[in-house]
């Protein structure tokens, strides 16, 4: 990060010579890590991003890492708006994917004969999520070249639409967004949620041999998830 | 108006006619010295000295005798007036006395709040007129101790006003510290108008030779100033600003060598100090600037260089630091540091001249694009200020509508306002106020603020007759110190004025050369001679910086606080 490198910060500008090794004076290198002083300082002037006023758009691809019976992935897309430098609200939309996290009840339906497509599966999310832009900086990942990033926690709630149901949710988390220019970024959110859903382990109705049971037999529980989101975002 | 428990009744008219009287002289006294304000940017600060004790002492001890013993005087002056008029009188004096020797004792126990309203009703009586000077000397001395600096102040002018022989001289010592204090030039500058060199009393004297010393200078007598300076000695609290006012006088005279050798004495005395001690900083900044004026750059780049950058002088020293660069050839280091200049840190400073001087660098590097777009610069930005300050200096003839941009500026430098409205742009404002004289007047009129609070805190002295006066001393302090900044603004706005006047007619010839040099460029490329235009950015090998521990950080139009002095310009000179 930035703020923990001692920065020789290099002008570029046209020359009318071959370029060749240019060598600074030892004592003009960078020696200090205290800051000049001035009348309301503030860290960062002339920025490149700005979100002031601006609407952001991502599209997204995410794993809920923590699902073991329903598919982990999702797609799904972000849109909402900055009212100021430091804040903005965004409605997060996934399409869960279809099918099993086959890893595991492949291994259950060979082993017990458990088949947890019985049960209802989550078909849409929809969350709002509070951004506090906390951070800003600048990152050199080449040292020969730098990207902006931002980074904010995230705070807010929604609901899941099951096959039979809706259910209310809550998340929290952190995101990064790494800025390839001015408008495009790539984003990244990591987000721990604590929702209701359907427990798809139902007493005697799951294996092939059983009857098949209703969504409304699951019974509802809490689950705590976390949550991945990796996409490319948009601001305008 | 409230009565004193300590008057008696009949006293009490007189008295409020006494205050009546008073007023109006300290209000044109008010006046009259702070239009002879002048600027100065010493720094010093000080304290009330121990010896005022022992004088206070003195004239307490006399005050007390005559309090004990005006009783045989009183009786045998009214053996010649009738039996009922001599015992009025008689109760008048010894009431008087009586009062005289209670507040002397309050003095002595060191109960100043009580005896400060004692003493300031028996300075008013008429029938105490021979002992006023003495009871005025002694309620300066306790103001004093209260730290009441600038009500003690009107007391030692009264006793030197009165011509009284004997309180004074000691009265001058005092208000030159009173004047110290508070940071006022104007009283000081009374008090030393009296004082003779060889007349300069023990105590405080090397407090009254410093200022007689910088008076010396403001005069232009710089060999005379820096001799006066010896003479302040190394235990005094006034040594390192008498050391480097003489460097500076020293400077001014010419002898440059000797300069150079105060500020590196000055430096080895401050090595012990923190690395942002100011008045280390100070010592280096003298010695930077003395190495310039000794023509060495080198050493004073170096110099400046020590500089520390989280000090306030750090501003000062890139931009001059840049010229030392120029005059020594060293282009590329000067244009480094004027990309930090220039940057949006610097948007509120007013630096004209460190735009032509980059000009000037691009002139020698042969780089007339660049010097072309330096030059809008300066004209899109410094034609509309010169034309804002022309057109306030020509409209506002109050200089309280000076001092009201004044303040607004300072207000929002001290982070008070910063939706601050003006009618003169922001950096002019905030030049003005990074000035000595006016940033010293502000000191001053936070001082005076700090009296009132501490007047207001003290109710002993607000129940008296004594707050009112008080309050109405600063009262009349503030609208003239008001009247002096906004004078002082006016004054620095037309030397601004001026300055731009000046530095336009140098751009003009600035871009002649330009258009000069580019017109011989353009000789070689008809005449077929290569210039080739590749960009650094694009071979430039950074892998030394990178692999010696340093990160590259190319520039890509923001600016960072922490990068701010560490930009390199990595072009190279055009000229074949």
């Amino acid at each position: 990060m930035k703020n923990f490198l001692i920065p020789i910060i290099v002008l570029f500008t046209q020359i009318s010579i071959a370029a060749e090794v240019i060598e600074l004076p030892e004592e003009e290198l960078a020696k200090e890590t205290v800051l000049p002083r001035f009348d309301n300082a503030v860290t960062v002037k002339n920025k490149n991003i700005i979100t002031l006023n601006k609407i952001e758009t991502s599209v997204y691809f995410g794993w809920n890492f923590t699902e073991p019976i329903y598919n982990q992935s999702k797609m799904g897309m972000n849109v909402g708006y900055h009212w100021s430098e430091d804040s903005a609200f965004m409605l997060n939309f996934a399409k869960w994917s279809g099918g099993l996290n086959t890893q595991y009840t492949d291994q259950l339906y060979s082993q017990y004969k458990l088949d947890f497509s019985r049960a209802p599966k989550p078909e849409y999310s929809i969350y709002g999520n509070y951004e506090l832009k906390a951070y800003y900086g600048k990152i050199s990942l080449t040292k020969q070249g730098v990207m902006n990033l931002h980074l904010y926690p995230i705070l807010g709630a929604g609901i899941t639409k099951f096959q039979h149901k809706n259910y209310f949710g809550a998340n929290v988390g952190v995101g990064w967004k790494f800025y390839f220019s001015k408008n495009w970024s790539l984003r990244t959110d990591l987000k721990f949620q604590f929702s209701q859903s359907p427990s798809p382990f139902l007493k005697d109705k799951m294996k092939t041999t059983d009857g098949v049971p209703l969504p409304s037999e699951f019974q509802d529980k809490w689950t705590y998830s976390t949550i991945f989101d990796l996409g490319v975002s948009a601001i305008f | 108006m409230k009565t004193n428990k300590y008057f008696c009744p009949q006293l009490y008219l007189k008295f409020a006619l006494a205050v009546a009287i008073v007023f109006p002289g300290v209000s044109t006294l008010a006046v009259t010295t702070q239009k002879k304000k002048t600027s100065s940017s010493s720094q010093a600060s000080s304290q009330p000295q121990k010896s005022r004790k022992s004088s206070a002492k003195s004239a307490e001890g006399k005050l007390s005798q005559m309090a004990s013993s005006t009783k045989p005087t009183e009786k045998k002056t009214s053996e010649k007036r009738t039996a009922e008029r001599r015992g009025g009188i008689e109760q008048v004096a010894s009431s008087g006395h009586q009062s005289l020797s209670q507040a002397l004792s309050h003095v002595r126990a060191g109960n100043y709040q009580q005896a400060v309203p004692l003493l300031f009703s028996l300075s008013r009586r008429s029938d105490l007129q021979s002992e006023r000077a003495q009871i005025k000397y002694i309620l300066g001395n306790a103001l004093l101790d209260l730290k009441l600096y600038q009500v003690a102040a009107f007391m030692f002018v009264d006793v030197i006003r009165s011509g009284n022989a004997k309180y004074a001289k000691p009265s001058v010592e005092k208000l030159s510290l009173a004047a110290d204090a508070l940071g006022d030039d104007t009283l000081l500058n009374y008090a030393l108008s009296r004082i003779q060199p060889d007349q300069v009393p023990d105590a405080g004297k090397d407090l009254i030779t410093y200022r007689l010393a910088e008076i010396k200078m403001r005069n232009g007598h710089f060999e005379q100033a820096a001799q006066l300076l010896t003479k302040v000695p190394i235990e005094s609290r006034y040594f390192f600003q008498a050391k480097y006012k003489r460097g500076l006088a020293y400077l001014e005279a010419g002898h440059t060598a000797e300069a150079i050798k105060v500020f590196q004495n000055l430096l080895a005395v401050r090595s012990g100090a923190g690395v942002t001690d100011t008045n280390r900083v100070i010592a280096q900044m003298a010695l930077a600037r003395a190495l310039y004026q000794a023509q060495d750059w080198d050493g004073a780049i170096a110099a400046y260089r020590e500089i520390p950058r989280d000090h306030d002088l750090w501003h000062e020293a890139l931009f001059e630091s840049s010229w030392a660069m120029l005059r020594g050839a060293r282009f590329r280091s000067a244009l480094s540091n004027f990309h930090s200049l220039h940057s949006t840190y610097y948007e509120d400073y007013y630096i004209p001249e460190s735009l032509l001087l980059r000009s000037i660098v691009y002139l020698y590097i042969c780089k007339y694009d660049e010097m072309e777009k330096v030059l809008n610069l300066f004209e899109k930005i410094y034609a509309p200020l010169s034309s804002q300050i022309a057109h306030f200096i020509n409209h506002a003839a109050d200089p309280l509508s000076y001092y009201q941009e004044v303040e607004s500026a300072y207000n929002y430098s001290i982070g008070k306002d910063i939706s601050v409205k003006t009618k003169l742009p922001l950096k002019v404002s905030l030049f003005v106020i990074r000035e000595g004289d006016v940033k010293r007047a502000f000191g001053y009129m936070r001082n005076l603020n700090e009296e009132k609070n501490r007047i207001e805190s003290m109710p002993a002295l607000m129940r008296s007759s004594f707050g009112p006066f008080a309050k109405k001393i600063l009262s009349n302090r503030f609208k003239n110190a008001k009247i002096s900044i906004g004078e002082m603004a006016k004054a620095h706005l037309q030397s601004m004025r001026n300055e731009l006047r000046d530095l336009y007619e140098q751009a003009g010839f600035i871009r002649y050369e330009m258009i000069n040099g580019r017109k011989e460029q353009l000789k070689k490329v008809i005449a077929g001679k290569d210039i080739p235009k590749t960009t650094v950015d694009e071979q430039l090998d950074k892998t030394f910086y990178v692999q010696n521990g340093y990160e590259y950080w190319p520039f890509d139009g923001e600016y960072w606080l922490d990068e701010i002095g560490n930009y390199h310009y990595l072009g190279k000179q055009s000229c074949e």
